[in-house]
């Protein structure tokens, strides 16, 4: 019986402190891009100084997106932001890349880039390829948050040495209609 | 069980609950990989000697042992002790001094590590005072690559830094100086990345790779120093210092390129939209400037003209007409453009490649270093080591003024007028690169820098703070001789007027001198009114200057090359894609499932075309640029008429669609077949908005306020630039070529029936332009260079009678790649307006044989280009 006892008492310690270390995570700031929320379940203050009225839980929103270009005037993005742009851009680049290893997309930021006062979703990604040799590629890209389509793209790797594409030895050519004599 | 006897039971399960979590612990700190390994590794190598040091080799072993039938590395009684590093890891911050104010990064500027291929590869620690390790052990290698990264990267902080003091400390100032003014507080003297002013360089000296090579990744910031046990057994690409400062050639020229990108703005450090680039295809003159530079970073550090003897053997560099490799080959200089597809170790055969090109690059520059170590008074009475040091600091001195300006993505150029930091309201006045909204397209493709482009801005750079300061003894007239004796004084002027726009008065170009106050930061003034100095033209002997004229398609010839195969077009897009510039397809409408092969366009096709370019002229031509970008070659038939034609605007403004009609440009097309006629003005006063004769001056093609409303109505702006092709329409037996958009309504295509309509479920995007809709030249694939093309020949001919085969391989970069939308009727002729240039072009760069340049905006136009008509018929 005393044994029992025992065991209710220690599983009962084990219960609070269980309690105890889920109660501090929840105090613990979440961290957005740059943002920092807190998320109260439990007011830290004397019951007669809160109305449960008061306490409100922020919703969970987007995060704030980087802006890039020029801000000053107002602006409104063109495109929408599809949660799935990832899986769209990995799909757009497998339809022109046919190495057998896949294509690996690392998300940096999100972002608005804004050219010519028209602004537009995009997430800056960088892009990492294997080639069926072995060698391995990367470049920085903006992607369309909407459509998964490669906005623009920079900073590729440089080798040392490279191969040209092998295109038919024999160069195929026609002759196509010409409007004048150049 | 009584409560002791489980209290003893208890306090016993403590006990062994404890080594189970402790003892793991202590074993797994001594079996970390990443840890010195056991004294085994230390007991065979000899102490350096020098506190925080390790004895390493001061050069390739070819170099060390003078032996140049080495196979295996040997580094018996070679090495020298050396200072590594007192930080406990491989890793350093990186120091800048400006005006005796000291700057250091935020994080590690370097850490060298060993395998990239190894996922969170570890830095190693030092053992007490010692880097020392087992010779040829990998740890060995990793305390050598730090060794010359942080040599060569210590030489360049001082370098950059004296050229910064230099440019904004002189008197007598004449130009404005492109290295920032706040170049140590913007932290610019060191690689940036999106959420860091600083990033950290990750060095990889064991980097395996199947195919043995090395590499710089900008995107990711690493340098691979290739490996392969299997296939070379007896060779690191780390064991040659020459190729690790070649690589770190490559991180120096983006940090260049980038020093007026990365800035503040009164409140916070920000960075323009896109780093600048140095070389955009697989070939193209950019990337051979690159490469030629990063030769001569490596020269500047060893004095040696010779780049690779170990790692690339026989395929070693030469940066100098005497070296060995040449044997005796070159009679004068290495010239432009007669040695651009030329290599040492294989002469009879021609191959266009980067590293080829850029042996011009890297022969001049080092001949010009000779020149001034040899001439200029301040190196006399110097030993060899200190006109080295004098020498890199001119060397990055003219370096880093040449890029800061050109690869300025705030299109400023300097810190002239630059509102943020003289505290001006934002005018858009630009001097380089357009304007800070197009830089990056012009600085990469519109504009791009070639071959002209680079070497004028470095001879300007030169004669302002060498002939007419460091160096008198080495002339203006010196200058321009020693270029034209590699042949490249391929330009007029030096434009150092620094004529730019201000966009808010489009007809009125400003310059430098012509400001309303002349004066700049600091007060400096500089000398009103002053024209553009011209190059001396009796200098001008081995530069040879072509007209455009006589560039074109054959009559005798193909005048195209096609990749139509299915598999032909998925190697071409791949390869594209491996190179980053990775082309996005229209949904449905074409696709490489189309392609049929039969050399011919048909509808639903991805076709790479080559344009089969003939020099019609006795002089070679080179840096061969054929664009097939958007550009304003035509007008809208009614200014107020401006909605672009799609469904939302059908229904509300219907009567006040745009319709676009072509320009008549080398008389194509007649006006009796709708081209506009118009007389081109070179006086930008007399040139009318919306006209034919008024280049855009913003390449703007929507206009802003018609999208920002909460029902948009897209609008093209007035001088929206236009896709290339058009179509010939054949109606009431009358030939007219018209817009792609009037001839899809003609046929009755819908919005989302067009390419690039981006109607992916979320509707037509709202920068949808229909006159791409049936024939669209791919973003990404939309420019082509070729090296050079020999006097009466094409390109293709030119290579293939220079080889032994015969054979002229065709790269990726010199073909465009095109979308054939699919619901287009065969038999119907569309015709595509290729712009063309090349850079030892007579006419392309200024108008009428006058020294001044054009304008930026010029570039968005037809003036500086050979406009060649590709003409084809879309056939089933």
């Amino acid at each position: 019986m005393e044994n029992k006892k025992h065991i209710i008492l220690i599983c009962s310690c084990l219960l609070a402190l269980l309690v105890l270390t889920n109660q501090s995570d929840q105090t613990k700031p979440d961290s957005f891009a740059g943002k920092s929320k807190s998320k109260i379940s439990t007011p830290m203050r004397s019951i007669a100084s809160v109305k449960k009225s008061d306490v409100q839980i922020p919703l969970k929103k987007e995060p704030i997106r980087k802006i890039i270009g020029r801000s000053d005037l107002p602006f409104k993005p063109i495109n929408k932001i599809d949660k799935k742009w990832k899986s769209k851009a990995l799909s757009n680049l497998s339809k022109v890349w046919i190495g057998d290893k896949g294509i690996d997309i690392e998300h940096k930021n999100s972002a608005v880039f804004i050219k010519n006062g028209i602004a537009k979703n995009v997430e800056h990604v960088i892009v990492s390829l294997v080639h069926n040799n072995g060698n391995p590629s990367s470049f920085e890209a903006y992607i369309d948050s909407q459509t998964g389509k490669i906005v623009k793209s920079w900073n590729k790797t440089r080798y040392e040495s490279r191969k040209p594409l092998k295109v038919d030895p024999t160069p195929l050519g026609f002759t196509g209609l010409t409007v004048k004599k150049q | 069980m009584s409560l002791r006897d489980w209290t003893k039971t208890f306090k016993g399960n403590i006990y062994a609950l404890v080594c189970i979590l402790v003892l793991p612990t202590l074993f797994s700190s001594c079996e970390n990989p990443t840890q010195a390994k056991s004294s085994s590794l230390r007991s065979n190598s000899t102490n350096s000697g020098v506190a925080n040091g390790a004895s390493i080799y001061t050069a390739n072993p070819v170099v060390l042992h003078n032996n140049t039938n080495l196979t295996t590395p040997n580094w018996s009684d070679v090495l020298t002790p050396a200072f590594i590093t007192d930080n406990f890891y491989l890793t350093k911050k990186c120091g800048f001094t400006e005006n005796d104010n000291n700057f250091t990064t935020i994080n590690n500027c370097i850490e060298v590590k060993n395998d990239r291929g190894v996922a969170n590869s570890s830095l190693i620690q030092k053992n007490g005072t010692s880097w020392t390790y087992t010779t040829d052990s990998d740890q060995f290698y990793q305390v050598n690559a730090f060794y010359h990264v942080s040599k060569i990267q210590t030489e360049f902080m001082k370098s950059l830094a004296f050229s910064r003091d230099f440019v904004h400390n002189r008197f007598g100032v004449n130009i404005p100086a492109a290295n920032p003014y706040r170049l140590g507080q913007n932290f610019n003297y060191w690689t940036y990345s999106e959420n860091d002013p600083n990033s950290t360089l990750q060095v990889y000296s064991r980097c395996y790779l199947e195919e043995l090579n090395a590499f710089y990744d900008p995107s990711k910031n690493e340098v691979c120093l290739g490996w392969n046990a299997q296939t070379h057994p007896n060779l690191r690409f780390v064991q040659d210092p020459s190729i690790i400062y070649h690589e770190m050639g490559h991180v120096f020229v983006r940090i260049m390129m980038n020093l007026r990108n990365q800035y503040t703005n009164g409140f916070a450090l920000e960075k323009t939209a896109f780093e600048s680039d140095l070389g955009e295809l697989f070939y193209d003159e950019a990337g051979a400037i690159n490469e030629g530079i990063a030769d001569y970073f490596s020269y500047l550090t060893t004095n040696r003209k010779v780049i690779g003897e170990w790692a690339a053997g026989e395929q070693a560099r030469p940066m100098n007409e005497s070296e060995v490799q040449h044997q005796g080959r070159i009679p004068a200089k290495l010239r432009y453009p007669e040695y651009l597809h030329y290599m040492a170790d294989d002469p009879i055969n021609a191959l266009e490649d980067i590293h080829n090109a850029g042996q011009i690059v890297s022969h001049y520059l080092v001949t010009l270093t000779q020149e001034l170590k040899d001439r200029c008074s301040m190196m006399s009475g110097l030993s060899t080591t200190a006109k080295q040091t004098k020498a890199r600091n001119i060397g990055v001195l003219l370096l880093s003024e040449t890029f800061a300006e050109l690869g300025d993505m705030t299109a400023r150029g300097s810190d002239f007028l630059n509102p943020r930091f003289v505290g001006l309201a934002l005018e858009p006045i630009f001097f380089t690169n357009l304007n800070s909204e197009e830089a990056y397209l012009w600085s990469q493709q519109v504009n791009p820098i070639n071959f002209r482009r680079f070497f004028k801005t470095m001879a300007k750079n030169i004669k302002y703070y060498i002939s007419e300061d460091l160096c008198p003894e080495f002339s203006i007239d010196d200058s321009e001789a020693l270029l034209d004796s590699y042949g490249l004084l391929i330009f007029k002027s030096y434009n150092d007027t620094g004529r730019g726009i201000n966009q808010n008065f489009p007809n009125s170009p400003v310059t430098t001198y012509n400001m309303v106050d002349g004066t700049n930061i600091g007060g400096d003034t500089f000398i009103a009114n002053q024209p553009a100095t011209l190059v001396n033209e009796a200098n001008r002997t081995n530069s040879v200057l072509v007209s455009k004229t006589l560039i074109g398609l054959p009559t005798d010839r193909a005048t195209a090359f096609v990749i139509d195969s299915q598999a032909g077009i998925r190697d071409f897009l791949s390869q594209l894609t491996f190179e980053g510039k990775p082309v996005q397809l229209s949904e449905e409408l074409a696709d490489p499932r189309y392609n049929n092969g039969n050399v011919k366009i048909s509808p639903g096709e991805v076709v790479a075309i080559a344009l089969n370019l003939v020099n019609n002229s006795n002089s070679t031509m080179a840096g061969v640029q054929i664009l097939g970008n958007d550009w304003d070659h035509m007008q809208l038939k009614d200014i107020n008429k401006r909605y672009v034609n799609r469904s939302e605007n059908l229904t509300n403004h219907s009567g006040d669609i745009a319709q676009w009609e072509p320009c008549q440009i080398g008389g194509w097309p007649l006006d009796t077949e709708g081209g506009v006629v118009y007389t081109p003005q070179s006086d930008y006063a007399n040139q009318v908005v919306s006209g034919c004769e008024f280049p855009t001056r913003t390449n703007k093609v929507m206009d802003e306020t018609s999208l920002s409303g909460p029902t948009p109505t897209p609008r093209y702006d007035v001088d929206a630039p236009q896709p290339i092709c058009m179509v010939q329409s054949s109606a009431a037996n009358e030939t007219r070529w018209i817009s792609q958009d009037e001839h899809r309504s003609n046929l009755g295509l819908s919005d989302s029936e067009c390419l690039n309509s981006n109607s992916t479920g979320g509707g037509v995007g709202l920068d949808f332009n229909p006159n791409e809709c049936l024939i669209r030249v791919l973003p990404g694939a939309n420019q082509a260079t070729f090296g050079k093309i020999d006097p009466q020949k094409t390109w293709t001919e030119t290579i293939s009678s220079n080889r032994e085969d015969g054979i002229a391989q065709l790269n990726s970069n010199s073909f465009v790649a095109m979308e054939v939308n699919k619901w287009i009727q065969p038999g119907t002729v569309f015709n595509c307006r290729f712009r063309v240039r090349f850079s030892n072009c007579q006419d392309c760069y200024n108008a009428n044989n006058s020294g001044e340049d054009f304008m930026d905006f010029d570039f968005a136009g037809e003036a500086p280009y050979k406009v060649i008509n590709f003409s084809f018929t879309v056939i089933d």
